[in-house]
């Protein structure tokens, strides 16, 4: 609907202003030809801009998910088969997306007690919280197949994604940049993807959410400043949390790219980018 | 008898269009949204042809029937677009196949 929208608008008013002219027409016919056009255009305008995606939304294909869908605002790229992701977005525009579909979400580091993953396991339905402005809960991934590997332990992010195209809407956040230097709840969550289980990783960085939500997520002790951080990261061990890794490029780090902040439009690489503007042509 | 002939004409239309749409958009249920908004469209234009005083004798059903494919123009390309967002690619790219298949052999013909 983003591609189509305006082509609707401009062909209607294209085809209402080269039929003004017989209405200046003192005949019958033509009045009453330029009436029933303008009436048709007007309505099909209406029905094609307004009523069609709503009902293509609500009762169309892949209306399966409908809350789903409707959370997520992402009614076009509604299928059945979506994951749910959680995401993220810290002041240092850093993206934490856990594809978590029960699996993803479910993984613990098992060499860091300390680690958990700030969403609870199973739980889709978690209020993410940035800055107290509440992010929008789900964001419906637009095909079953992803791969993120986190690299940062591992030097540059890599990827790979299957061959379709993902795109992640983020709302925007209404506070500026939060630099959290007074919470001692800011912390990275990061999610060290170690395993290579090859079916479906997490691509994580530091984001500074001050609450995640989650009644598990809080009643566990974070690891806030009074812990320190390991400052040395193994290659298989949990990467450390705090701050101390902050200057690491986001785009180099996680590998997913924050395309356009203020489109609110994330685009996992730059494959997938530019497949969505072809897909969209 | 302009009056069976505006309801047959706009029926017949509706049903080919879904059959057509149907071809096309691989999915009956947004071909048969595609036949209710065609249908309602020209619902819409019977009232308000009343409420602008058109009569609805041979000339506007004449528009009439002409209007259908205005109304068929947007809601068609706002289905399948919305179609070929939620498919998948390699479907798409069969259903192209199919369609080149098809022109090529109506041009061998």
């Amino acid at each position: 609907m983003y591609a189509l929208g305006m082509p609707v608008v401009q062909g209607a008013c294209s085809t209402i202003i080269g039929v003004i002219g017989l209405a200046m027409a003192p005949s019958y016919i033509f009045i009453t030809f330029f009436k029933m056009v303008f009436l048709v255009i007007v309505l099909g305008a209406l029905h094609g801009l307004i009523l069609l995606p709503v009902l293509l939304s609500l009762f169309g294909p892949g209306a399966c998910d409908r809350s789903g869908s409707k959370k997520a605002g992402l009614s076009q790229a509604a299928s059945c088969d979506n994951q749910n992701v959680d995401v993220v977005v810290s002041p240092q525009q850093a993206v934490v997306v856990s594809v978590s579909n029960g699996k993803l979400a479910a993984q613990y580091h098992p060499q860091s007690e300390n680690h958990h993953y700030p969403y609870p396991n199973g739980k889709k339905h978690q209020q993410v919280k940035l800055n107290g402005t509440p992010l929008r809960k789900q964001i419906l991934w637009r095909d079953s197949s992803i791969v993120l590997q986190n690299g940062s332990a591992h030097g540059p992010g890599k990827y790979s994604t299957s061959q379709h195209m993902y795109e992640i809407k983020i709302p925007r956040p209404k506070h500026g940049p939060l630099n959290g230097h007074g919470h001692g709840q800011g912390q990275g969550h990061l999610h060290g993807n170690g395993h290579a289980n090859g079916s479906a990783g997490s691509c994580s960085n530091h984001s500074y959410s001050q609450s995640n939500g989650g009644s598990r997520a809080s009643s566990r002790p974070r690891s806030s400043s009074a812990s320190p951080a390991p400052l040395a990261t193994p290659k298989t061990g949990p990467i450390p949390y705090g701050r101390q890794k902050l200057s690491v490029p986001v785009e180099t780090s996680v590998g997913i790219k924050l395309r356009e902040m203020y489109t609110n439009r994330a685009f996992v690489c730059e494959d997938d980018f530019r497949r969505h503007q072809r897909a969209l042509q | 008898m302009v009056l069976p002939t505006t309801i047959q004409c706009v029926t017949l239309a509706a049903v080919i269009m879904m059959i057509i749409s149907l071809i096309f958009i691989p999915n009956p249920l947004c071909s048969l949204w595609v036949a209710f908004s065609i249908v309602s469209i020209e619902l819409g234009v019977l009232g308000f042809m009343t409420l602008w005083g058109i009569n609805l004798d041979s000339l506007s059903m004449i528009n009439l029937i002409m209007c259908i494919g205005f109304s068929v123009d947007f809601s068609a390309h706002v289905s399948y677009h919305f179609m070929s967002r939620s498919v998948g690619k390699d479907r798409l790219e069969f259903y192209r196949l199919i369609i080149y298949l098809l022109i090529v052999f109506s041009d061998k013909i």
